[in-house]
């Protein structure tokens, strides 16, 4: 179930390297600001679970509003770095803020009803995590085929054209920033009512790099990379080598190393260049030709008809 | 009509009472001691198509940045469709009708064939333009384009599909950048044609920098030469045919 939270952040934050260029080393401190807000929401105002995802979300999006500032001026790695330095304030934070966050101690939280397995093991919560796991997916491949997903690949493709458009790009990745932070925030929400405990460290920089690995390794813009970028970085070095303990980061650091190095455009990425490349031979100068003298004949049948 | 016309020939100025889509004083534009504009005043009336030719580096595409507010100018004033777009972001003149065409085509990888021309449908100007011919022509290969990757598209074909996508916004006013440039001869005739049909139809407002002088003296109403960031000659393409910087600019042309 942790790794269905997983899959929610990473599709999410796949939007924003996707689909709006942006890189956020961060990703773990609006999560964490999710789960904190969650936390918060039920243990000290009692607030019932949907009401306190909600907080959740609204603080992920806080966050995620915060990080867009940067966003106006910077981009690429230079992004990613000051969004680093920010994922690195969270721990030191949290810690100060302890009247509302309990500090090194955390925050223990109980919410019984949405574990008990409704048939076999499958609970509520588990459904849930699913949903929105789902909803991540669907949105992504959505947000492709809409007016705003195309303004902000646009926006990323060349700001310089967006914004001959009528496209602002420094409103594209606000807004980019803000949903992302939303839906990682309401991850956060998740992992606190799932795992019933939140503390700052569980929020630190490997959980953003693993965000940033696993959209890498899935492939770019690709929402389903997401999930198998999440499979092959977390299930494979946890799972299938959790009895290896010691040899868990290097089985991380050997899968991220290899992927990088051989499919730099990802695993999903790299299976549809290659779909490409076969459907190109079979048909590629015919159609390419067919579409040329499309694009030719708007012009050309216009002033004839005249 | 065509303000080319012989019988209008006497028309040195525009006249006073045709609204002006573009009407740009002293504007004067450095990069640090490179002059890249010097006091350049153009005035394009609405439904006309406008020249703006030079050789390289006289400051042509500066000029256009210029007008999107791309480029900020030191001094002087730009007038687009009645607005003064000093302050504005780009994106605001984009928005009250200006559309905008580049040097290098920007096709979008990432979106289909048809998707780039839908991006200019999303971001379609709020006028009274509306659904105009090239819609319909564009329904019929929605389907195909739909499904067909921009990346096969020769470099003359994207150029032109640029043009499709800023012409369904339906804009006021376009600017050009080169949009003949890569393009085969019956290409470059249909271009014309299609500016024609847009200015005489929809009554839209052209500037266009181009280093094709034949087609531009086909198809400008008016034309202002460029050098060295200054407009050194202005007028009609008749009027221009014989005056020494033209000549300089057609002899250029045959020694390159």
């Amino acid at each position: 179930m942790i790794t269905g939270i997983l899959v929610i952040a990473t599709v999410w934050n796949n939007v924003l390297m996707g689909d709006a260029g942006m890189i956020s080393f961060g990703q773990a401190a609006v999560m964490g600001a999710g789960a904190y807000g969650t936390a918060i929401a039920i243990t000290r105002w009692d607030t019932p679970f949907v009401l306190a995802l909600g907080v959740g979300v609204l603080c992920g999006a806080a966050v995620g509003a915060i990080f867009a500032i940067p966003a106006q001026k910077v981009e690429s790695y230079y992004l990613g770095f000051v969004t680093l330095a920010a994922g690195l304030a969270f721990e030191p934070l949290v810690r100060e803020l302890s009247w509302i966050t309990g500090g090194v101690r955390g925050i223990n939280l109980m919410l019984p009803s949405l574990k008990i397995p409704l048939f076999q093991s499958l609970t509520p919560l588990a459904l849930i995590i699913a949903a929105f796991g789902v909803f991540a997916v669907v949105a992504q491949v959505r947000l492709k085929r809409s007016s705003l997903g195309r303004q902000m690949l646009v926006a990323k493709t060349s700001p310089e054209a967006a914004m001959t458009l009528g496209v602002n790009p420094g409103k594209m990745r606000a807004v980019a920033f803000i949903l992302t932070g939303a839906m990682t925030g309401l991850a956060g929400g998740l992992y606190a009512i799932l795992v019933g405990y939140v503390g700052a460290d569980a929020f630190d920089m490997d959980l953003s790099f693993l965000f940033f690995f696993a959209v890498i390794a899935g492939g770019t813009g690709y929402a389903l990379g997401s999930v198998l970028g999440i499979g092959l970085l977390y299930i494979v070095p946890n799972v299938l080598f959790a009895s290896l303990v010691e040899y868990r980061l290097l089985a991380y650091g050997v899968v991220i190393f290899l992927i990088m190095l051989l499919i730099p455009d990802g695993i999903v990425g790299r299976l549809v260049s290659i779909g490409r490349f076969l459907r190109g031979h079979r048909d590629d100068p015919k159609k390419t030709s067919r579409v040329g003298s499309e694009v030719k004949s708007m012009l050309v049948d216009q002033g004839e008809r005249s | 009509m065509n303000q080319s016309d012989p019988s209008s020939i006497e028309l040195d100025r525009p006249a006073d009472d045709v609204a002006m889509a573009v009407v740009i004083r002293n504007v004067s534009k450095k990069y640090g001691a490179v002059v890249a504009l010097d006091d350049v005043n153009i005035d394009v009336p609405e439904a006309s198509i406008h020249g703006l030719v030079g050789p390289n580096g006289s400051g042509k595409t500066t000029l256009l940045n210029a007008m999107n507010a791309l480029v900020k100018p030191d001094h002087g004033s730009v007038q687009l469709l009645g607005v003064d777009t000093h302050r504005m972001k780009p994106y605001a003149v984009a928005r009250i009708g200006v559309a905008r065409t580049f040097q290098t085509p920007r096709v979008f990888n990432e979106l289909s064939v048809w998707d780039q021309v839908q991006v200019g449908m999303d971001t379609a100007v709020d006028t009274a333009l509306g659904h105009f011919w090239l819609f319909e022509q564009l329904e019929k290969v929605k389907s195909s384009w739909s499904k067909s990757d921009v990346s096969i598209l020769p470099h003359g074909s994207q150029r032109l599909l640029e043009i499709i996508r800023v012409v369904a916004r339906a804009p006021r006013l376009l600017l050009m950048d080169e949009p003949a440039a890569g393009l085969s001869a019956d290409e470059r005739e249909g271009l014309g044609l299609l500016c024609r049909r847009l200015r005489d139809d929809l009554e839209m407002t052209i500037v266009i920098v181009e280093h094709d002088l034949g087609l531009i003296w086909r198809l400008a109403d008016r034309i202002s030469v460029m050098d060295q960031g200054r407009v050194v000659e202005s007028g009609t393409p008749l009027e221009l045919k014989g005056r020494a910087s033209v000549e300089n600019l057609f002899t250029g042309e045959t020694n390159a």
